[in-house]
């Protein structure tokens, strides 16, 4: 690489295949997609609470088919987002129509990307992937074939929203707040859960591969979806599949249920983020207990509780509840992230 | 208490059943009591990568097996060997364990607890590998016909077609061992190869009375013990009678009990947590062991 030109072809060759997935996928209805009840559910509960997902499943097992639809069934970005993300778009010379319109953009970044590719840099400093899925949908497929050092750099913007990057007497800021959906195999040759083809790997490989799968963003994934090939028999037998559109108004509903309740939530005490929490699920004395026999069978670490919290509360925004009861609390486990 | 002992194949110590090998050992290499190769034994072995009903068929059987005064032999592999191996040792029962390494090598890592406890209680490892021989893959299949020489029965608790199980299964059957073997779920791969054992001629081993019948008939022995069934299964929900046949993953029970996904996901996480139901590495939902064999023995 000479200059800025090596560097940005390939940037703007990659942010192309990207925009042209994003067009591709609008078309596409969660209705075409059968026996997938679970993952579905699953991808409905991240859309209430803008969870990132690690989706597992061997490859034809329809977990790129299903994150694509997933943009489709988000609410609308209000207009401060999309003039905000049609911004950030406009400065890579992309498309901002549908942005525009309200849809949130969707990034599917090859795992050949390099750092600044995906966390934006450069020079002159442009921005990444990441902000170009600022308000929408980061998919990385393949996960585990990223590199490891490149996704080291998700973990701050993940943190705080934003990225940013210091050249000699200015400082750039990025927004880069993103849910993260990633997709890998279950296991090295990836028929860990198929039912016709039995998986070839020793345990300890299934083992070694699955504590690596989320590398360093083991923390920052609230759920696990699993997704399996359904039977063929099965796919005949569904009557009707959840649509997009129906997806989408259980969503909105759960939506504005959320934000109703967060207003009412008093924010002035400075709380921890396990205090916030817990404050917001609102449990009683026994569903209390229940987190910690869960905790305990589960073996939990403190961070891995605080995490099926939040997935319980947005369980409970979603069954419009206002507090956290056991049912969300036992679903929310089912959920969980680490083996 | 490490007694080492080599017997060579004209020794009177050698056991008579490994001569009926067309190649026995020369010498047989091993830790502990000596004397056990001379105790009646059944052979108990399935497979590495094992169900949870697996496991508790192999401890069920087992527990039988040391009622009948009888020694338990096995491979001493993960799995339901050790599984067996273990619960006769838990029952105050002997253990022989046929290592494919030398006696005095650990394998597999993990087993030096097991492999200790077995020579405590008076039982006793052995191989045909010289001392300090680590395993190698061409072992195994030797091991495995010594395990099918060794004693008069070889049970079958867990075996899928092509597996090194069933490959000790056709050793006994060439040597005229008898085979016992515990049936499975016609739609489990992890059974596929006991119910071949059992259409084939081998005798299935359905319940603890055909156990014991079996046992009494090939080693003319009494019961010790009388073992009473649980009288009555509780009320058991559609998701928990589904689960009674074989493993299912959530999806595959929502769709074929036309339960929401929602209500399946919060039922199995509270049978988790009271411990009926165990999630595998392969994403099903099947019952746990406890729950075998709380209901069926």
């Amino acid at each position: 690489m000479h200059t800025l030109r090596d560097i940005e072809k390939p940037l703007q060759t990659l942010a192309l295949f990207s925009r042209r997935k994003n067009e591709h996928e609008q078309k596409h209805d969660y209705r075409e997609i059968y026996g997938q009840n679970l993952a579905k559910r699953a991808l409905l509960i991240c859309a209430v609470g803008r969870h990132n997902a690690l989706c597992i499943g061997s490859a034809g097992s329809g977990k790129s088919m299903l994150i694509e639809r997933f943009v489709g069934i988000l609410p609308a970005l209000t207009e401060e987002q999309s003039i905000e993300t049609a911004f950030i778009h406009s400065i890579k010379g992309l498309e901002v129509d549908e942005i525009l319109q309200g849809i949130p953009p969707l990034r599917a970044p090859h795992h050949a990307i390099g750092k600044a590719g995906l966390i934006g840099g450069g020079i002159p400093v442009a921005p990444g992937e990441i902000s170009l899925a600022h308000n929408g949908v980061l998919f990385m497929d393949e996960f585990p074939e990223f590199s490891s050092a490149v996704l080291q750099n998700l973990r701050q913007p993940m943190e705080r929203g934003f990225i940013r990057f210091n050249r000699s007497h200015k400082s750039y800021e990025f927004n880069a707040r993103f849910i993260l959906l990633a997709a890998a195999n279950p296991c090295p040759c990836g028929n860990l859960f198929e039912k016709d083809t039995p998986c070839t790997c020793k345990e300890s490989a299934i083992t070694r591969y699955q504590s690596k799968m989320a590398g360093p963003l083991l923390d920052r994934f609230d759920l696990t979806i699993e997704v399996k090939r359904p039977d063929s028999q099965k796919i005949l037998y569904e009557k009707s599949p959840l649509s997009t559109r129906e997806m989408k108004v259980q969503v909105l509903k759960a939506h504005d249920f959320r934000q109703d309740r967060k207003k009412q939530l008093d924010i002035s005490e400075k709380l921890s983020e396990r205090d916030r929490v817990l404050k917001a699920c609102r449990l009683s004395k026994r569903n209390l207990a229940l987190v910690e026999k869960l905790s305990s069978y589960h073996k939990l670490s403190a961070r891995s509780i605080i995490r099926v919290l939040k997935v319980s509360r947005s369980i409970a925004d979603f069954e419009l509840s206002q507090e956290v009861l056991e049912e969300h609390l036992l679903e929310a486990v089912a959920y969980k992230v680490g083996f | 208490m490490d007694e080492r002992f080599e017997l060579k194949l004209h020794d009177p110590e050698y056991p008579d059943s490994l001569r009926d090998l067309e190649h026995p050992p020369q010498v047989l290499y091993g830790r502990g009591n000596l004397e056990i190769l001379k105790a009646p034994s059944v052979s108990i072995v399935g497979a590495r990568r094992a169900t949870p009903y697996g496991i508790a068929a192999a401890k069920f059987c087992a527990r039988i097996a040391v009622e009948h005064n009888l020694v338990i032999t096995s491979g001493g592999a993960i799995g339901c060997d050790q599984a067996a191996g273990k619960e006769a040792l838990l029952q105050g029962g002997k253990t022989i364990a046929v290592l494919a390494c030398a006696a005095d090598v650990v394998y597999p890592r993990g087993a030096q607890k097991f492999f200790d406890e077995i020579i405590h209680s008076g039982g006793a490892l052995i191989s045909e590998q010289t001392w300090g021989q680590r395993a190698l893959p061409w072992m195994f299949p030797k091991r495995n016909r010594l395990i099918a020489a060794l004693s008069q029965v070889l049970l079958v608790v867990e075996a899928s077609l092509k597996s090194g199980t069933m490959s000790t299964a056709n050793a006994a059957y060439n040597l005229g061992r008898s085979i016992f073997a515990v049936p499975g779920s016609i739609f489990s791969s992890n059974s596929q190869g006991c119910n071949q054992i059992i259409s084939e001629g081998g005798q299935p081993i359905v319940d603890k009375d055909s156990l014991t019948i079996a046992f009494s008939r090939e080693y003319n022995s009494l019961q010790l013990n009388q073992m009473k069934y649980a009288k009555g299964k509780p009320k058991t929900n559609r998701v928990l009678q589904a689960l009674e046949a074989q493993a299912y993953s959530a999806q595959e029970l929502s769709q074929s009990l036309g339960i929401p996904i929602e209500k399946i996901l919060r039922l199995l996480s509270a049978y988790e947590l009271e411990g009926s139901v165990v999630k595998l590495k392969s994403g099903l939902y099947s019952l746990s062991t406890s729950y075998y064999l709380k209901y069926h023995s």
